[in-house]
């Protein structure tokens, strides 16, 4: 019998859910809804909007072929306020409902906002949707300054854009940059870079109070400093958009809880992508991975098992790409931290780091080393003996390439 | 060498080998492939160098043994090819499955048999007993006397092999050393006559890969024998073929040799030798000394071996007191020779009851002498009286 | 249908060689990165080539935040499109394979677009470490319409039969073929029955003997006409390695512009199952039969793709069913000599006479290569190369314990038959190096 899976969001965990259901299941309906009132496009894209790299035309994931191929409908600014799931149904905010078999919550996350005096009267500006950076690039014309609140990789994404795209950038760090993939002294070569190209940092310091004068935005840090520029955009981190949850019976935690089969504790309710909390790869720990590796792999997931097979996830690793300025960092897995057999070395203009836990590499660390990080990833996740660690260290990329092709080719005698 | 080749009508003086090359060169075949074999070897080296001065445009297929030459032919024939090889003895033995193929599969092929004793013993001397092994492989075979006659026979073998109507391969065969390696005067007409008496061949159906046809298909019993019973046909069909064709030879190119069988003063003959190949030139001497003597003998040179030319022997023998049937081969079984036993075929049904005597010599290469047939004559005149006679003779034994 | 892929092998390259790399960075009008990489780790052996595998599901296309990369349905080329790029590198997280590279130059992604089907790091490598797999080409083969007559008959499961029928198929895309056959399992089916022809080619059904001296008279013919013609020989192992053999070598000496395909079912399986000289030592046949005085074949085999190779003409190679891509491959290139004769061996099991079940002929013929038994190798111009090396030798008990034609071996024949698959692997293994 053919079932309706309904699901709510359109992001990148949304797109992999349907095209894995439709891979295992011609005759099921798909029903995609979103609040936002475009066709999807991914966040990752949206400092290259402000750096004109890209423009609007060009960002969809998915046109109305896409669909049409699929045979999935989308409904578009739409917004999902509130679940029933004793009757199966989802309820929009004007009150009407649509009924599901299975449901997938792929809502995704909302910017978090900082608690700062005076932020609401000034504006708080994210950077998460593209109505959000339609706002920013508005607001851009004619300006010259941009403070950015927020070290993380969204806000150095959107600072290197600015930068390249002429505009002056201060960037405000309540620790320092990068703080949870790089230790300080590799993230110095990467604040290192960005000055070169025009940015200021601010370490160490919060935004205590916000106002708007004669244009220009003034803010007071937390060290009684004051800095004035014409946009202060927030990037301090993303939250599980949740809200609609709140009067359901789906359990959550910061996210939404789920198991390795991406289900929620209600039966046919499953989550995936920015939204969910699960548990990581090595240390079964719940967590919140907003990445789009993350999305896919989950998305893949849920959709399987909402068609009817039952895959399991090994659980989210944390990782990233951050190209700028003709630089590259990766960064990958777990911390160099005791108890793992850490190789470390800092260049004047470059950094690598592996991390083993006995012969299976468990996190990496390159900056402008010239390495593959999906390959890296594919030892990682494939839990790869890597008998060779100095090699692999000495020569990341073709010991790592070698080690994915004995792989691949299953002639690894253990 | 080739020079007669190039001008009209020349007298050359030939060896029979060289005057087969010569004949082979002027039909213009496709594909020649041929291995050496003593004593044909000379008809290889003659075609060779035609061929390196460009007189020759044929392919030239150097095999590695007999049985492929004939295969080669199948191959080239059967694709629509004027071929030719020559072989003898062990070589016509080793090729004689292909040889019976070609022959059932209906393929206009040609071929010399320079003839040699089969081993053992190894004589690698003149014999016929290859050629008369070669009698049930289904091919015509035509028998010559003198150079001239090889030349002109092979001219003639490729006009009867390709006739529509008769499409079976031809082997023209003399007597190796004796007349491979003798030399003669011969006529070589110009290529212009050639062409006239020979047109280029047709051969339809022929392997093509544009008609996807299956060539050789098994069988079944109902078409099988049609197919056999059209080959038969075909076969005895070659007799008069070969009195039409020879008959226009003639007229072209003012030269016949009697179409089946040569006949010598047997219009009033009381006894007839009957002979194959060169040792008939031998015989018509004797026959002419004793003719002087007041024997009326006369000879009858069987030309056309096979299919044997039945009606035209009995017509020649209508009034022959007795026969004397020299043989340069046995015919193992039968304690005689095989121009005997053909002979005895040939009579029976014809009323004609006459003694019947068989002379075996020649063989291993021994020569076959006026005096020996000389003796044969007399052997015969005696039986014709009456006397009792002993059926066979080995003239060189006894 | 399949795509065209780049094939990669592995340690053929020497150590320092960049060709292929020079030959892609200058793929285009201007300089760019190579988007194909040597890599090189001395210390394990290894050194070989990196590139996109144009993947099926591409994992870079599912992750690219601004779709730029796609798969084209056509060609199957995974491309970036660059104006939709933004640098960003999430497809170097997402591609396993070291596919992707970032070119500094345009400060974007870039990977391998098989330079429009021409590429240029095969035409640079002159080691043959990288080649273009024309897979759509031979997949495309096995939905041609198929050139045998209905109804034509073999033995259920006959490795033959569906070796022939592949034959064909491929055959068929070529003008001016002629197919020659020969008394054996094959002239049941190609031979045809009265009237009724067994498949759509011209075919010509030779003696035992005269099948290549046949083929050298047709291909002279046409020669001297001025007409191309493809002569292509379907015939068994008795033929070619006994009674045939001789006018096989001559006509390879010779230099026949012919194909031969000899399928080997390792006996003359036609006439019931007696030895052929390709039998394997130890086998059990009518003629070759196991009692009290004698326990099988006593004599080894003759290799007899190893004496064509001696023949020292152009193209000669190894092939069995179960890698019909393979086969497909070398035949393609044993049509396209022009300047010899060209020969492949086939392995092609045979459920009566090896004693075997009816549905496992694709197996054993799978084991005799995974068991090193039967190695798949080509001999292009005198330079032997495998094509296929299974990355774990099978022990070839594995491979004979599925035959009933090796029932009567023990521990010792076993041993001795696997000592001599190991010797001669080891020989051909030899050759292979040879520059």
């Amino acid at each position: 019998m053919a079932k309706k899976h309904l699901i709510i969001g359109s992001g990148i965990a949304a797109l992999s859910a349907t095209r894995m259901i439709r891979k295992v299941n011609t005759d099921d309906e798909i029903k995609m809804v979103t609040m936002e009132d475009c066709l999807p496009y991914s966040p990752a894209v949206l400092p290259y909007l402000i750096s004109k790299r890209i423009d609007e035309n060009n960002i969809s994931l998915a046109d109305e072929n896409f669909f049409e191929k699929m045979g999935c409908s989308i409904e578009k600014a739409r917004e999902v306020v509130h679940l029933r799931t004793d009757t199966k149904e989802i309820v929009y905010r004007d009150g009407e409902r649509d009924s599901y078999d299975t449901l997938l919550i792929a809502s995704g996350s909302e910017p978090m906002k900082p608690p700062i005096q005076g932020l609401e009267e000034v504006g708080f500006i994210g950077c998460h949707t593209l109505a959000d950076c339609r706002n920013i690039i508005q607001k851009l014309e004619n300006k010259k300054k941009v403070t950015l609140y927020g070290a993380g990789l969204v806000s150095l994404e959107i600072a290197a854009a600015l930068l390249e795209a002429g505009y002056g950038v201060d960037i405000i760090a309540r620790s320092r940059i990068l703080r949870r993939y790089f230790e300080e002294e590799p993230a110095k070569i990467i604040s290192g870079i960005l000055r070169y190209h025009g940015a200021e940092f601010y370490n160490g310091k919060e935004i205590i109070e916000v106002n708007r004068e004669n244009g220009s935005i003034k803010m007071e840090l937390s060290d009684g400093s004051l800095l004035a520029s014409d946009l202060l955009i927030c990037c301090l981190g993303v939250k599980p958009r949740i809200g609609f949850l709140v009067d359901t019976n789906i359990k959550v935690n910061d996210g939404v809880l789920v198991d390795r089969n991406m289900r929620t504790n209600v039966p046919d309710v499953y989550a995936a992508g920015d939204v969910v909390e699960s548990t990581d790869y090595f240390f079964n720990q719940l967590g919140i991975n907003a990445i789009a590796p993350n999305a896919i792999t989950q998305g893949r997931i849920a959709g399987a098992n909402m068609a009817g097979e039952n895959v399991a996830d090994r659980g989210w690793i944390s990782m990233n790409v951050f190209k700028f300025f003709g630089h590259t960092t990766f960064s990958i897995g777990l911390p160099g931290t005791e108890g793992f057999y850490t190789l470390r070395k800092r260049g004047p203009e470059d950094f690598k780091e592996l991390v083993f836990k006995d012969d299976k590499l468990v996190g990496a660390r390159f900056i402008d080393i010239e390495i593959d990080p999906g390959v890296f990833r594919y030892l990682i996740e494939g839990a790869i003996d890597v008998e060779q660690k100095e090699m692999l260290f000495d020569r990341p990329r073709e010991v790592s390439l070698w080690l994915m092709m004995e792989n691949e080719r299953g002639t690894r005698i253990k | 060498m080739n020079d007669g080749l190039k001008s009209p009508s020349k007298i050359k003086v030939l060896d029979g080998n060289r005057a087969a090359a010569h004949a082979v060169t002027l039909c213009k075949p496709d594909v020649v492939c041929a291995y050496p074999i003593t004593p044909q070897t000379d008809i290889l080296e003659t075609l060779y160098t035609f061929h390196a001065e460009g007189v020759l445009k044929a392919e030239m297929v150097e095999v590695e043994s007999e049985h492929s030459a004939m295969g080669v032919l199948r191959g080239a024939a059967l694709a629509g090819g004027r071929t030719f090889t020559a072989t003898n003895s062990q070589g016509l033995a080793l090729m004689y499955e292909n040889c019976i193929y070609n022959a059932t599969v209906r393929l206009p092929v040609v071929m010399v048999n320079v003839c040699r004793e089969m081993a053992a013993p190894h004589a690698v001397t003149a014999g016929e007993q290859d050629i008369m092994m070669f009698k049930e492989a289904g091919w015509i075979q035509i028998h010559a006397r003198s150079c001239q006659e090889i030349f002109d026979s092979v001219i003639i073998a490729y006009k009867l092999a390709e006739d529509p109507e008769i499409r079976i391969p031809v082997v023209v065969c003399y007597d190796g050393y004796f007349l491979s390696h003798q030399w003669e005067p011969v006529e070589i007409p110009s290529q212009e006559k050639v062409d006239q008496f020979l047109p280029p061949m047709k051969m339809s159906p022929s392997v093509d890969p544009e008609t996807a046809l299956t060539f050789g298909p098994f069988l079944p019993p109902d078409l099988g024998t049609e197919y056999r019973y059209k080959q038969c046909i075909a076969t005895e069909m070659a007799k008069t073929k070969l009195e039409e064709i020879e008959k226009d030879f003639q007229e072209l190119f003012g030269r016949g040799y009697g179409g089946q069988i040569e006949e010598y003063r047997t219009e009033d003959a009381d006894i007839i030798l009957m002979a194959l190949g060169s040792c008939a030139g031998t015989a018509m001497v004797a026959v002419d000394k004793k003719r002087e003597e007041g024997i009326k003998v006369g000879l009858v040179r069987v030309r056309m071996f096979r299919p044997f030319p039945r009606e035209r022997v009995v017509e020649a023998l209508k009034n022959g007191k007795a026969v004397g049937v020299i043989d340069r081969n046995v015919c193992f079984g039968w304690n005689c020779g095989n121009l005997l036993m053909e002979l005895k075929a040939a009579l029976y049904g014809s009323g004609k009851n006459v003694p019947l005597l068989n002379f075996i010599c020649g063989l291993c290469g021994s020569d076959i002498t006026i005096e020996q047939i000389e003796k044969a004559i007399d052997m015969t005149a005696t039986a014709a009286k009456g006397t009792p006679y002993k059926e066979v003779t080995w003239l060189d034994i006894e | 249908m399949g795509y065209d892929v780049l094939e990669r092998r592995e340690n053929i390259c020497p150590p320092g060689c960049s060709l292929c790399e020079e030959a892609c960075s200058k793929r285009t009008a201007k300089m760019d990165s190579p988007v194909i990489r040597h890599i090189n780790v001395p210390e394990v052996g290894y050194h070989g080539v990196v590139t996109c595998t144009q993947c099926g599901e591409p994992e870079c296309m599912e992750i690219c935040p601004s779709r730029a990369i796609l798969k084209n349905a056509d060609d199957g080329v995974v491309r970036i499109d660059e104006d939709r790029c933004v640098g960003c590198g999430m497809c170097t997280l997402a591609c396993p394979y070291g596919g992707l590279t970032y070119s500094v130059e345009r400060r974007k992604t870039i990977k391998c677009d098989m330079c429009g089907g021409d590429p240029a790091c095969v035409k640079a490598c002159p080691y043959g470490a990288i080649d273009l797999l024309q897979s759509k080409k031979i997949k495309g083969y096995l939905s041609n319409q198929d050139f045998l007559s209905p109804g034509t008959r073999a033995c259920p499961g006959c490795a033959a039969e569906l070796s022939y029928r592949s034959t064909l198929k491929l055959l068929g895309t070529y003008k001016d073929v002629i197919v020659f056959g020969c008394p054996g399992c094959m002239t049941i089916l190609m031979n045809g029955f009265g009237t009724m022809p067994g498949s759509r080619a011209t075919y010509v059904s030779c003696l035992f003997t005269n099948v290549f001296s046949s083929m050298t008279g047709v291909y002279r013919y046409y020669r001297h006409k001025g007409r191309k013609v493809k002569l292509v020989a379907f015939v068994g192992d008795g033929c070619v390695s006994d009674v045939s053999f001789q006018t096989l070598s001559g006509a390879a000496e010779r230099g026949e512009n012919i194909v031969t395909v000899c399928y080997d079912n390792e006996g003359y399986q036609n006439t019931g199952n007696q030895r052929s000289s390709t039998t394997p030592q130890g086998a059990r046949t009518y003629t070759s039969p196991v009692g009290i005085t004698r326990k099988g074949k006593q004599q080894n085999s003759k290799d007899v793709p190893l004496i064509m190779v001696s023949h020292n003409i152009p193209y000669v190679a190894t092939a069995t069913i179960a890698y019909q891509e393979d086969y497909l491959k070398k035949l393609t290139k044993a049509m396209n000599v022009e300047n010899g004769t060209s020969y492949i061996h086939l392995l092609a099991p045979c459920p009566p006479g090896w004693g075997t079940s009816g549905d496992s002929a694709i197996e054993i013929s799978r084991l005799s290569v995974e068991t090193n038994y039967f190695p798949l190798w080509e001999c292009e111009d005198g330079k032997l190369r495998f094509t296929y090396e299974p990355p774990v030798q099978k022990p070839v008990k594995e491979f004979i314990k599925l035959q009933g034609r090796f029932s009567h071996f023990r521990e010792k024949e076993i041993e001795e038959l696997q000592q001599s698959v190991n010797s001669r692997f080891k020989h051909i293994k030899a050759l292979s190096t040879l520059g």
